[in-house]
Protein backbone atom coordinates (compact mmCIF):
# COMPACT_ATOMS: atom_id res chain seq x y z
CA UNK A 1 0.00 0.00 0.00
CA UNK A 2 1.56 3.44 -1.04
CA UNK A 3 1.59 5.93 1.36
CA UNK A 4 0.63 8.97 0.04
CA UNK A 5 -0.19 12.83 1.41
CA UNK A 6 -3.05 11.68 2.76
CA UNK A 7 -1.65 9.44 4.98
CA UNK A 8 0.87 12.14 6.21
CA UNK A 9 -2.11 14.72 6.70
CA UNK A 10 -3.73 12.17 8.83
CA UNK A 11 -0.67 11.64 11.24
CA UNK A 12 -0.72 15.19 11.53
CA UNK A 13 -3.74 16.15 12.65
CA UNK A 14 -3.80 13.50 14.98
CA UNK A 15 -0.16 15.15 16.45
CA UNK A 16 -1.96 18.49 16.14
CA UNK A 17 -5.19 17.37 18.12
CA UNK A 18 -2.81 15.46 20.46
CA UNK A 19 -0.53 18.98 20.76
CA UNK A 20 -4.03 21.16 21.08
CA UNK A 21 -5.14 19.01 24.06
CA UNK A 22 -2.14 18.80 25.70
CA UNK A 23 -1.53 23.48 25.14
CA UNK A 24 -5.09 23.64 26.75
CA UNK A 25 -5.77 21.01 29.08
CA UNK A 26 -2.12 20.77 31.14
CA UNK A 27 -1.70 22.85 34.16
CA UNK A 28 1.92 22.67 34.27
CA UNK A 29 3.62 25.69 32.26
CA UNK A 30 6.55 23.19 31.23
CA UNK A 31 3.92 20.26 30.32
CA UNK A 32 2.09 23.32 28.23
CA UNK A 33 5.64 24.12 26.63
CA UNK A 34 6.06 20.25 25.66
CA UNK A 35 2.56 20.05 24.13
CA UNK A 36 3.55 22.75 22.23
CA UNK A 37 6.32 21.24 20.69
CA UNK A 38 4.13 18.15 19.70
CA UNK A 39 1.64 20.53 18.18
CA UNK A 40 4.44 22.12 16.38
CA UNK A 41 5.45 18.62 14.80
CA UNK A 42 2.34 18.45 12.99
CA UNK A 43 3.11 20.76 10.02
CA UNK A 44 6.77 19.78 10.02
CA UNK A 45 5.44 15.74 8.82
CA UNK A 46 3.05 17.44 6.78
CA UNK A 47 5.21 19.51 4.22
CA UNK A 48 7.67 16.86 4.17
CA UNK A 49 4.99 14.04 3.73
CA UNK A 50 3.78 16.60 0.73
CA UNK A 51 7.37 17.13 -0.32
CA UNK A 52 8.71 12.92 -0.72
CA UNK A 53 5.23 12.46 -2.66
CA UNK A 54 5.43 15.17 -5.15
CA UNK A 55 7.47 15.40 -8.56
CA UNK A 56 9.49 17.75 -7.04
CA UNK A 57 11.78 20.81 -7.17
CA UNK A 58 15.18 20.93 -5.78
CA UNK A 59 15.48 21.90 -3.02
CA UNK A 60 11.82 20.02 -2.05
CA UNK A 61 9.70 23.06 -1.03
CA UNK A 62 8.18 20.83 1.73
CA UNK A 63 11.57 20.57 3.23
CA UNK A 64 12.10 24.44 3.31
CA UNK A 65 8.92 25.07 5.15
CA UNK A 66 9.57 22.16 7.65
CA UNK A 67 13.08 23.78 8.11
CA UNK A 68 11.73 26.84 9.04
CA UNK A 69 8.44 24.95 11.20
CA UNK A 70 11.56 23.55 13.02
CA UNK A 71 13.52 26.86 13.55
CA UNK A 72 10.24 28.10 14.85
CA UNK A 73 10.00 24.95 17.31
CA UNK A 74 13.49 25.62 18.49
CA UNK A 75 12.73 29.67 19.30
CA UNK A 76 9.52 28.23 20.85
CA UNK A 77 11.15 25.98 23.24
CA UNK A 78 13.38 28.76 24.44
CA UNK A 79 11.52 31.49 24.85
CA UNK A 80 8.67 29.61 26.02
CA UNK A 81 10.78 28.10 28.51
CA UNK A 82 12.49 32.14 29.73
CA UNK A 83 8.11 33.26 29.94
CA UNK A 84 7.93 30.23 31.92
CA UNK A 85 10.53 30.74 34.24
CA UNK A 86 9.50 34.67 34.40
CA UNK A 87 6.13 33.82 35.14
CA UNK A 88 7.27 32.21 37.92
CA UNK A 89 9.90 34.45 39.37
CA UNK A 90 6.57 37.04 39.74
CA UNK A 91 3.99 34.67 40.29
CA UNK A 92 5.83 31.58 42.37
CA UNK A 93 3.70 29.21 40.70
CA UNK A 94 4.34 26.75 37.49
CA UNK A 95 0.55 26.40 37.69
CA UNK A 96 -1.43 28.31 34.38
CA UNK A 97 -4.29 28.59 36.31
CA UNK A 98 -2.58 30.70 39.04
CA UNK A 99 -0.85 32.85 36.25
CA UNK A 100 -3.41 35.60 35.47
CA UNK A 101 -1.53 38.69 35.90
CA UNK A 102 1.08 40.04 32.91
CA UNK A 103 1.07 43.71 33.85
CA UNK A 104 3.89 45.22 35.33
CA UNK B 1 7.96 1.43 8.42
CA UNK B 2 5.27 4.51 7.72
CA UNK B 3 2.69 2.82 9.95
CA UNK B 4 5.09 1.54 12.95
CA UNK B 5 6.84 4.90 12.93
CA UNK B 6 3.57 6.69 12.31
CA UNK B 7 1.96 4.42 15.60
CA UNK B 8 5.43 5.05 17.53
CA UNK B 9 4.67 8.67 17.52
CA UNK B 10 1.30 8.69 18.20
CA UNK B 11 1.70 6.54 21.51
CA UNK B 12 4.46 8.95 22.35
CA UNK B 13 2.74 12.06 21.87
CA UNK B 14 -0.31 10.35 23.70
CA UNK B 15 2.13 9.91 26.28
CA UNK B 16 3.20 13.01 26.78
CA UNK B 17 -0.30 14.32 27.23
CA UNK B 18 -1.20 11.74 30.05
CA UNK B 19 2.39 11.21 31.65
CA UNK B 20 1.88 12.20 35.94
CA UNK B 21 5.57 13.58 35.91
CA UNK B 22 6.48 16.99 34.15
CA UNK B 23 10.26 14.46 33.71
CA UNK B 24 8.36 11.62 32.00
CA UNK B 25 6.08 14.33 29.85
CA UNK B 26 9.49 16.14 28.18
CA UNK B 27 10.76 12.27 27.87
CA UNK B 28 8.09 11.24 26.04
CA UNK B 29 8.14 14.34 23.79
CA UNK B 30 11.73 13.91 23.22
CA UNK B 31 10.65 10.47 21.97
CA UNK B 32 7.98 12.35 19.15
CA UNK B 33 11.08 14.65 18.39
CA UNK B 34 13.52 12.11 17.76
CA UNK B 35 10.44 9.58 16.09
CA UNK B 36 9.17 12.64 13.77
CA UNK B 37 12.77 12.81 13.10
CA UNK B 38 13.48 9.00 12.05
CA UNK B 39 9.93 9.49 9.74
CA UNK B 40 11.09 12.60 8.13
CA UNK B 41 14.73 10.35 7.55
CA UNK B 42 12.49 7.58 6.22
CA UNK B 43 10.73 9.80 3.54
CA UNK B 44 13.79 11.34 1.73
CA UNK B 45 14.93 14.38 3.54
CA UNK B 46 17.96 13.31 5.52
CA UNK B 47 19.40 16.41 6.75
CA UNK B 48 16.05 17.35 7.79
CA UNK B 49 15.31 14.56 9.38
CA UNK B 50 19.09 14.86 11.28
CA UNK B 51 17.90 18.65 11.96
CA UNK B 52 14.99 17.20 13.46
CA UNK B 53 16.51 14.56 15.90
CA UNK B 54 18.69 17.04 17.06
CA UNK B 55 17.56 20.28 17.27
CA UNK B 56 14.44 20.19 19.34
CA UNK B 57 15.59 17.64 21.34
CA UNK B 58 18.66 19.82 22.48
CA UNK B 59 16.55 22.80 23.07
CA UNK B 60 14.13 20.96 25.59
CA UNK B 61 17.23 19.52 27.45
CA UNK B 62 18.53 23.07 27.39
CA UNK B 63 15.48 24.14 28.93
CA UNK B 64 14.90 21.69 30.99
CA UNK B 65 18.34 21.89 32.67
CA UNK B 66 18.71 25.57 32.75
CA UNK B 67 15.33 25.59 34.40
CA UNK B 68 17.03 23.01 36.82
CA UNK B 69 20.36 24.57 37.66
CA UNK B 70 18.85 28.28 37.82
CA UNK B 71 16.37 28.32 40.65
CA UNK B 72 13.47 27.38 38.74
CA UNK B 73 13.14 24.02 39.42
CA UNK B 74 9.34 24.29 40.85
CA UNK B 75 8.66 24.69 36.80
CA UNK B 76 9.58 20.70 36.56
CA UNK B 77 7.68 19.76 39.27
CA UNK B 78 4.30 17.98 39.37
CA UNK B 79 1.10 19.54 38.99
CA UNK B 80 -1.92 16.79 40.24
CA UNK B 81 -4.94 17.31 38.90
CA UNK B 82 -6.24 18.06 35.78
CA UNK B 83 -8.36 21.64 35.06
CA UNK B 84 -11.80 21.75 35.02
CA UNK B 85 -12.28 22.32 31.50
CA UNK B 86 -10.69 19.47 30.61
CA UNK B 87 -13.38 18.00 28.49
CA UNK B 88 -13.81 21.17 26.65
CA UNK B 89 -10.30 20.80 26.00
CA UNK B 90 -10.80 17.45 24.27
CA UNK B 91 -13.72 18.44 22.14
CA UNK B 92 -11.61 21.28 20.72
CA UNK B 93 -8.55 19.58 19.67
CA UNK B 94 -10.49 16.24 18.52
CA UNK B 95 -12.93 19.04 16.52
CA UNK B 96 -10.33 20.58 14.71
CA UNK B 97 -7.98 17.06 14.57
CA UNK B 98 -11.14 15.61 13.26
CA UNK B 99 -11.79 19.17 10.85
CA UNK B 100 -7.81 18.88 10.00
CA UNK B 101 -8.23 15.64 8.37
CA UNK B 102 -11.76 15.70 6.73
CA UNK B 103 -10.99 18.91 4.67
CA UNK B 104 -7.60 17.66 3.93
CA UNK B 105 -9.59 13.79 2.68
CA UNK B 106 -12.16 16.15 0.86
CA UNK B 107 -12.40 14.62 -2.97
CA UNK B 108 -13.20 17.07 -5.10
CA UNK B 109 -15.83 14.86 -6.76
CA UNK B 110 -17.90 14.98 -3.48
CA UNK B 111 -17.73 18.80 -3.80
CA UNK B 112 -18.41 19.41 -7.32
CA UNK B 113 -19.04 17.32 -10.81
CA UNK B 114 -15.19 17.11 -11.45
CA UNK B 115 -13.68 14.01 -12.95
CA UNK B 116 -10.33 14.18 -11.51
CA UNK B 117 -11.16 12.20 -7.80
CA UNK B 118 -8.26 14.03 -6.82
CA UNK B 119 -8.50 14.68 -2.85
CA UNK B 120 -7.90 18.34 -1.77
CA UNK B 121 -4.52 17.52 0.05
CA UNK B 122 -3.42 16.32 -3.34
CA UNK B 123 -5.00 19.12 -5.29
CA UNK B 124 -3.79 22.06 -3.42
CA UNK B 125 -0.22 20.44 -2.96
CA UNK B 126 0.36 20.28 -6.71
CA UNK B 127 -1.25 23.13 -7.92
CA UNK B 128 -0.61 25.84 -5.01
CA UNK B 129 2.19 24.16 -2.48
CA UNK B 130 3.38 27.92 -1.35
CA UNK B 131 0.03 29.02 -0.89
CA UNK B 132 -1.37 25.63 0.93
CA UNK B 133 2.10 25.79 3.49
CA UNK B 134 1.64 29.54 4.30
CA UNK B 135 -1.95 28.99 5.13
CA UNK B 136 -1.39 25.96 7.23
CA UNK B 137 1.24 28.16 9.51
CA UNK B 138 -1.07 30.88 10.01
CA UNK B 139 -3.43 28.30 10.86
CA UNK B 140 -2.06 26.78 13.68
CA UNK B 141 -0.59 30.62 14.74
CA UNK B 142 -3.83 31.86 14.45
CA UNK B 143 -5.06 28.67 16.57
CA UNK B 144 -2.11 29.26 18.73
CA UNK B 145 -3.04 32.42 19.47
CA UNK B 146 -6.89 31.89 19.66
CA UNK B 147 -6.16 29.50 22.61
CA UNK B 148 -3.44 32.15 24.72
CA UNK B 149 -6.18 34.83 24.48
CA UNK B 150 -9.16 33.16 25.12
CA UNK B 151 -7.75 31.61 28.08
CA UNK B 152 -10.38 33.13 31.18
CA UNK B 153 -7.58 34.05 34.42
CA UNK B 154 -9.01 34.35 37.76
CA UNK B 155 -8.70 37.56 37.56
CA UNK B 156 -11.32 38.13 35.31
CA UNK B 157 -13.42 35.56 37.39
CA UNK B 158 -13.36 38.05 40.39
CA UNK B 159 -14.28 41.07 38.26
CA UNK B 160 -16.65 39.60 36.85
CA UNK B 161 -18.11 38.56 40.04
CA UNK B 162 -17.36 41.78 41.59
CA UNK B 163 -19.41 43.41 38.54
CA UNK B 164 -22.42 41.21 39.12
CA UNK B 165 -22.06 42.13 43.00
CA UNK B 166 -22.27 45.81 42.34
CA UNK B 167 -25.58 45.36 39.59
CA UNK B 168 -27.47 43.59 42.68
CA UNK B 169 -26.21 46.37 44.85
CA UNK B 170 -27.21 48.84 42.42
CA UNK B 171 -30.71 47.14 42.05
CA UNK B 172 -32.05 46.87 45.67
CA UNK B 173 -30.65 50.41 45.87
CA UNK B 174 -33.00 51.52 43.29
CA UNK B 175 -35.79 49.23 45.00
CA UNK B 176 -35.39 50.86 48.28
CA UNK B 177 -35.88 54.40 46.75
CA UNK B 178 -38.34 53.12 45.08
CA UNK B 179 -40.38 52.28 48.06
CA UNK B 180 -39.40 55.08 49.80
CA UNK B 181 -40.75 57.34 47.08
CA UNK B 182 -44.06 55.04 46.97
CA UNK B 183 -44.51 55.14 50.93
CA UNK B 184 -43.61 58.69 50.76
CA UNK B 185 -46.84 59.10 47.83
CA UNK B 186 -48.89 57.29 49.91
CA UNK B 187 -48.64 59.24 53.27
CA UNK B 188 -48.95 62.63 51.15
CA UNK B 189 -52.10 61.09 49.64
CA UNK B 190 -53.62 60.24 52.94
CA UNK B 191 -53.05 63.27 54.47
CA UNK B 192 -55.17 65.11 51.49
CA UNK B 193 -57.63 62.95 52.09
CA UNK B 194 -57.64 63.36 55.85
CA UNK B 195 -57.79 67.13 55.74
Amino acid sequence: MNVGPGHYAVLSGVLFALGLFGVIARRSATAALASLSVLFSAPVVLAVGFAESGNGSNPRLGDVLALFTIGGLCAELIVGGAVAALLWRRGETADLEEMTELDA
Amino acid sequence: MFYVLAALIVLAAVASILAPSTRLVLLAVMAVDVLVGLLLIAAGAYMLGSIAVVAPALCLLAVAVLLNRSGYAPLLADIPGRPAGWPLAAAVAVGLGVLLVWVGETRIDDVASATSGQNLVTLLHYRTPVTLGVGAILAVVAIGGAVMIGRTGEDERVLDLAAEHRRLREQRGRLRREARAAARAQQAGSRGSSR
